[in-house]
């Protein structure tokens, strides 16, 4: 690239789209992706596209695919994504894109709506007035199967059999043990999930996936999100509570967060 | 965004908001939210490749950043060579969990 059309990229500016939000919201006030150009909708119809200027230098075509690959840069980018959809929820309904969507034109943006303002408009319909909460359950396995032995009998005494034996023995109580911690935590996850589910206009389960690092394991058993109503998120907190209280003792914990803009709660693709 | 937290407190169920970890926040920016294409494109199986990326980067950045170690700028398997298939994939991974130490065994459980 030569230093003239290297200098024009970096002038050029995309659009960034957060999400979705009702025509004459409020655009949020906190620092965008590129924090010299704030958030603003751009509006057609009862849907507006909650948009930020980005320089193409870093947005454009190639570029995003390289800065991806720097962890400083995205996660500082993730975190403002995060910012304007969570500020943007405290005046209105909102439905969170997945980050990286760059137009090169308004005019582009304003298509988008037009061809997607039915899907769009359901969209929001589907999550206003309610917010979501995740809920992890954690187990440390080591607890559980301690308070599994504690609550069973004990295995026969090896000293009376032999040795090959007491080894079979051994396998085998060690691979019911792993086998009941198993379902011990199924049992959990079911019930956990349809007690919090019962608070809840709306539930998804996702896979529970490692979030422990080699020093502190915990695994995750249940990854729910709930889309749950203003007036009913007191109850869905004090549900995870009495299920922390039940489950401490195993080894069982639950983890909330939230509220998070409805990011399980919107069709994941529509349109082209 | 807050974690209500009860693993907190002497009581242990007083409710205590603390800032949600990066891994939860990746876990839906990433890989939640409305899809429609842009006029840039990012490849998908990127994305999938990041959001592990990432979540191993959280688990050990902490220690990282105490010892004033920033790896992941320099390290070629993170910078460079963007795999596009899923051999590639599979040997970034690879290297990605050796560096940040998550053993075998963990591993394998997540898999079985």
């Amino acid at each position: 690239m030569t230093a003239s059309a290297r200098s024009s990229t970096q002038a050029a500016l995309g659009h960034y789209v957060y999400g979705i939000v009702e025509a004459g919201a409020r655009p949020p006030l906190v620092d965008g992706v590129d924090p010299r150009h704030p958030a603003r909708t751009l509006g057609s119809g009862e849907v507006a596209a909650l948009v930020g200027d980005v320089p193409l230098a870093e947005f454009g075509e190639g570029r995003l695919e390289e800065n991806l690959d720097r962890p400083g840069w995205l996660e500082e980018k993730v975190r403002a994504h995060e910012a304007v959809l969570e500020a943007a929820q405290e005046t209105g309904a909102v439905l969170p894109f997945r980050f990286g969507t760059v137009y090169l034109n308004e005019a582009h943006v304003h298509e988008m709506l037009v061809r997607e303002r039915e899907e769009l408009a359901a969209g929001l319909a589907r999550v206003r007035g309610k917010r979501e909460w995740g809920v992890k359950g954690l187990v440390n396995f080591e607890l559980l199967a301690e308070w599994l032995r504690s609550s069973e009998p004990a295995p026969a005494d090896p000293s009376e059999e032999g040795e090959g034996a007491a080894y079979l023995a051994r396998r085998q109580h060690e691979r019911r043990a792993r086998e009941d911690a198993d379902g011990a935590l199924l049992a959990v996850a079911e019930e956990a999930h349809a007690r919090l589910s019962a608070c809840a206009a709306e539930a998804a389960l996702n896979s529970p996936r490692r979030t422990a690092s080699a020093k502190r394991p915990r695994d995750v058993f249940l990854n729910g999100a709930y889309l749950v109503e203003r007036s009913r998120e007191a109850e869905l907190q004090q549900e995870a509570r009495e299920l922390f209280e039940r489950f401490r003792d195993r080894g069982i914990h639950f983890d909330v967060t939230g509220p998070w803009p409805p990011y399980n709660f919107v069709a994941v693709e529509t349109g082209a | 965004m807050t974690q209500l937290d009860y693993r907190q407190g002497a009581g242990g169920t007083v409710p205590a908001p603390a800032p949600a970890n990066l891994a939860d926040i990746l876990e839906r920016v990433l890989d939640k939210g409305i899809v429609i294409a842009g006029d840039i494109k990012i490849n998908l199986l990127d994305i999938e490749l990041l959001t592990i990326k990432l979540r191993l980067l959280v688990a050990s950045v902490d220690k990282a950043r105490e010892m004033g170690i920033d790896w992941w700028e320099h390290d070629p398997a993170l910078t460079s060579g963007r795999g596009r298939d899923g051999h590639a994939l599979e040997e970034r991974l690879e290297r990605l969990e050796s560096a940040v130490g998550v053993d075998a065994a963990e591993h394998d459980r997540e898999r079985s």
